[in-house]
Formats: structure tokens, sequence, C-alpha cells
């Protein structure tokens, strides 16, 4: 199992620290996520900035919004990354807009609209890594024989993961996105542990049907973290403390695997994780925010520390 | 005449590290600024991503777009580059914007090549108030909204706006209203002092007009620069690698702020700009890529100095 910290999980620290931290504490993914209605750093600046201070912990993007910039722009974005962090980037995508005022701002009129627009771009995006002169005709964008140059330092490919939302299901849109085209699908936190096989199998079935091989295709998950005392406690942090992160009424569910309570309770949901196959953990501190350093670098020293050599 | 400003401007390819050294050199050689470019065709790093990191690798030397193109970014976009830029090099970026030229970029990325004018207006506008402004109404051609606060806020207040052109054959009228209007500097490429100070003018007119100090205008110039034995070499090697770099047939007019030749060749150049008020010089190699570091060294050891007695 890898874990990855996501920067503005931990408290308002300058984001190189929280990389270099990260690092050390034995994660192996740095995460930035990407939004324009909250006032989070642009992901590809961010990780470059940390590539310069670390050596071995991988970049993500946590995710990056497909909705809310051009393909060509992004393509460009990511190869940079990649080359100026030694090919050490990870291209989570989504659609972006969680906030509505994201979508409201780049002029977008509703989610299908998102949708269509989103899946056009990652498709472009798929194709200006894999192919060389790449032409296209769809409904936002035409154009032929472009090649996109420079390439990145990872062959054939930076790898991309793909996310998707907890809505009360996971949308088909999104299992088909992640087969099509993704090297690994990241589960949204809720997802009770029942979904996952017939999500995964899904999954396999898009990927059959793009002609690419469904074994290769692995799988993450956000775990909300809070340690605690006891599982009960840590829990109660959690029904507190989600809700003002969200601004949405939340109760931790039974069905879900949520990383409560002391080090020892959290190494057994990690396995139960293992057991789900997945392979790698984003974490989603849901301790009161000025726990959430402390909290990280313990989680990294007493968890992580048990799952090292047999990551992804 | 006011302190002169100097700084290489370089074109990052898949040798990355390379423009992070390069920008170090520049820091550690005493350089202002240090700037990269920005194409959606052309096989150069993203510049935004790249500054970002070289404000890791810099303590005091300034960063710059020279030129980011407002079209090819949403205005939201282009906020969250310049504005994270400038918080992780703690207050150094000079956004310089272009509207482009290169009608690939166009017909790739699906911008109506003849709108990029008013497409530019509306986005440097938007990007321009987000940087400087909270809670940002907007009614525009292409976006409207209320009450916008982007985040996070820049450390400069505001962030310094260059506005690029190339006046080989003269300005169009909407880069002097735009400069006039938006820009705190203009800095030109390829452009004779006399177009440039008939620039300045113009600029000024439409500076008052927008109720601006023109005054606080400041000019520079991105003047290609190539070191050879005399003059008429400088021209042909300038000739050579920027029809290379730009993959097509470029005649240079010397006339045009050409720092080529020797030395001596380019302070006689730079004199002639600095006497019309221009202060902010742009290094653009015109040089063999494996030359520029060279240049840059030369340059700051034989050139800067005559300026900083």
């Amino acid at each position: 199992m890898e874990f990855g910290v996501t920067h503005t999980g931990l408290s308002d620290r300058s984001p190189v620290r929280q990389g270099v931290d990260a690092e050390s504490w034995g994660y192996g993914i740095f995460w930035a996520p990407e939004f324009f209605a909250i006032p989070t750093l642009e992901p590809f600046a961010v990780l470059s900035a940390v590539a310069q201070h670390t050596t071995t912990i991988k970049l993500g993007t946590g995710v990056a919004g497909l909705a809310l910039r051009s393909p060509f722009q992004l393509a460009k974005a990511a190869v940079t990354t990649d080359i100026l962090s030694d090919g050490r980037l990870v291209l989570g995508l989504g659609l972006g807009g969680v906030h509505p005022k994201d979508l409201e701002v780049e002029g977008i009129p509703n989610l299908r609209e998102r949708g269509r627009l989103s899946n056009e771009r990652l498709e472009i995006l798929y194709r200006l890594f894999t192919e060389k002169s790449v032409s296209h005709s769809g409904d936002h964008y035409k154009f032929e024989d472009f090649t996109l140059t420079p390439d990145p330092v990872q062959k054939p490919h930076v790898p991309i993961w793909v996310g998707a939302r907890w809505s009360g299901k996971i949308a088909d849109a999104a299992l088909k996105r992640a087969g099509t085209y993704a090297d690994v699908f990241i589960f949204p936190a809720d997802t009770p542990t029942t979904l996952y096989p017939e999500a995964k199998e899904k999954i396999r079935a898009y990927a059959e049907a793009a002609g690419r091989d469904p074994d290769a295709i692995r799988y993450a998950c956000t775990i909300w973290t809070c340690l605690g005392p006891t599982r009960e406690q840590a829990k109660a942090t959690a029904n507190r403390v989600i809700p003002k992160m969200l601004n949405v009424p939340w109760v931790v569910p039974d069905n879900a695997c949520y990383g409560l309570g002391t080090p020892e309770d959290c190494i057994a949901t990690v396995e139960e994780f293992t057991d789900l196959g997945v392979s790698h953990l984003l974490l989603a501190p849901c301790c009161d925010p000025e726990d959430a350093t402390a909290q990280t670098e313990q989680f990294g020293q007493e968890v992580v520390s048990q799952f090292k050599g047999n990551s992804t | 005449m006011s302190k002169l400003q100097f700084g290489p401007l370089f074109f990052p390819t898949e040798e990355g590290p390379e423009a992070l050294e390069l920008a170090k050199m520049a820091d550690d050689l005493g350089y202002d600024y240090f700037w990269v470019p920005d194409y959606v065709t052309l096989p150069y790093l993203d510049a935004f991503v790249l500054l970002a990191a070289a404000a890791r690798e810099t303590k005091n030397v300034r960063l710059g777009t020279a030129v980011t193109l407002a079209p090819f970014r949403s205005p939201f976009q282009m906020f969250k580059d310049a504005a994270s830029v400038d918080v992780l090099s703690d207050g150094r970026l000079t956004l310089g914007v272009g509207i482009g030229a290169v009608a690939r970029d166009f017909e790739i990325a699906q911008v109506d090549f003849r709108k990029r004018g008013r497409i530019s207006d509306e986005y440097i506008d938007i990007t321009r108030r987000l940087l400087a402004e909270e809670n940002v109404d907007y009614d525009g051609e292409f976006y409207s909204f209320r009450n916008l606060t982007m985040g996070p806020r820049p450390i400069q207040k505001p962030v310094p706006i260059w506005i690029g052109a190339n006046g080989q054959n003269g300005f169009p009228p909407g880069v002097l209203r735009r400069a006039g209007r938006v820009g705190d500097g203009f800095f030109p490429t390829e452009t004779p002092i006399k177009t440039f100070t008939e620039a300045q003018a113009s600029i000024h007119e439409h500076a008052e007009a927008a109720g601006r100090d023109p005054g606080a205008i400041g000019w520079g110039l991105l003047t290609w620069s190539a070191l050879a034995s005399n003059r008429e070499e400088g021209v042909k090697t300038a000739e050579r690698e920027i029809g290379a770099r730009l993959n097509k047939v470029h005649t240079v007019n010397p006339d045009a702020g050409y720092a080529v030749g020797r030395p001596e060749d380019m302070i006689e150049t730079i004199e002639s700009f600095a006497e019309i008020g221009v202060t902010n010089f742009v290094i653009d190699p015109g040089c063999h890529p494996r030359d520029i570091r060279t240049l840059v060294e030369t340059f700051a050891k034989e050139v800067m100095p005559h300026f900083r007695k």
C-alpha cells in the first residue's frame, strides 16, 4: 500500500514545506488539488516548486479539472511538471467544478455540458500523450495533425488517474472514463465496500471495449483519517469536523472504510482496503484542522511505515 | 537616465533543468529579470509552471512572461497561474501579455484569430481586476459574473502587467489602446526608434483618456541579441537562429533594437533606446541555443557594467 497527502489537508503552512515533510514522513505521493472558487494555488505550479525540494516523492494533481482548462494547456502544464520533476508527475483528473461557482465563472451552463466537454478534453489529452500527429473532430474541438512537444519524461505517458464523486452512487460516466483512459481509478471516500466488485467489473468491461488490458488498471481510494484514543472518540471528532469542512450535514457511515481511532485501528482499516484491491490511499484528515499536521506526521510514522515495501 | 534593468529570455524545451540553471545564473550574475515565453503549439514548456520552479532556485531576480498569450487561458486560469507564481516567488512576478501571432496556435486551440484583440482585451481586463481587487463584478462579451474573489491573493499589490507586441510593421491601434488603458508597462519586440516614440505618444494619450498617469507607464524592449565579430555577422546569426526557433524565414531589420555584434555594439543599441526612456531590456537570444550561456555571461560582464557606473 502506498499513501498520499493533499496539501490543503495540512493547515496553511507553505505547500513547499508540506511536500518536503510528506516525503520525509514516508508518503508516496504529494497531491495538489485544483479549484477556481477556493483559494488553492495552481496545482502544476505547486508541484513543480515542490519538485525542486524533494527527490523521490511522486507529485500528483488531485485532481485537475477537465472542465476548467484547455486540453492543450493542461497537456503542456503536465509535461512541464513531469520534466521539472524528472518523471514524478501523477496526472489526476476529474471534471472539476465541484463548487457551483467554478462552473459559473467558466460559463459552463450545466453539469451535462460539463461532462460532455470534459469527456472530449480527456480523449484529446489521452491521444496527445499516446499518439503522434493527432487529428480530432468533436463537438468542441476540430484540428488536424497536432503532435504534443516536448514529450514527458515518463513513457509511454504520464500516469493518468481518474477520480469520481460519491453522490449516493458512482456515475457510470466516471467508470467509463476510468476504463477507457485511466491507469488508476480513484474511488471516492464514501464508497460502500460492497460496491467495489461491481464498479471494478464495469471498469474492466469499459477497458476491454477500449482495447486496453483490464488487469493493468489499479485502484486508489480517498480515506478520511482521524487518530484518537479510541475509534468512537475519533468518529465523534469526524462527525463534528466533516460537516463544517464540507458545509453539508454529515454522519460517518457504517458501510464505508474510514481511518479512525488508534494507529492499530487505522492499520486494520488499511488492510481492509488492501483486501478490496486498493493499492493507494489519499489521506483526507478529518481531525480538528489545528491537529492535521501533527496527525499526518503521526500517521506517517505509525501507520504508513507498517506498509513499506509493498507499495504500488 | 533612470536605472536600466536587464534580463535574459530563455526558451525552455525538454531540457527543463537547463532553464532552471539559467534562471539561477541570471540571479547570480545580477540580472534584474528572468523571462520565458509561452506558446500552444511550439515545443516550449508552460511558462508559469516553469517560473514556479525557477522561483525556488532564485532569490532576487524578477520572474516574467515575455509574453504569455491572453487568448489561450481563461482569465480565471490566468489569475491562478499568475497569483500562484507571485505567491511562490514571494512577489517577484511580472506578467507580460500579448495577444498571440502564431496562426497555428489559434487553429489548434479553437480560438478565432480575427477576434484575438477583443478576446484579449476582455481577458486581460478580468485578470487584472481579479489580481488587484476582491468582490469583482464584471459584465463582458465573453464572461459576466458577480461578487467574485479569487485566491490565493497575490503578494504584490498589484502584480505588474506589461503589454508586449511586435513593432516590425508598426503597431495596430488596439495594442496602443490596450497598453494605455491597462499596461503598467509596454515592451515590444523588433521596434525601430521612430515607431517606438510614436507608440509612446499614442499610449500617453490613451492613458490620459483612461484617467491614468502616463508617467507611471514603464518602457521596455525585447532586444534580439547575438555576439559576433561585428554587426553584420550578428545580423546573419540572428536571422538564422530566430528563423530556426520560430520555424519560419525571419528577416532582421537591424534598426529595430537588435543588440548584435560586439559588446560595444550592444551598448550602442541600448543607449539609443535608453535615450527615449526605455529602461527594461529583455535580452532575447538570437544565437544558437548552445551559445546562450556565453551570451548571458558576456552581456552581464561587458555590457551591464557600462550602465551601472
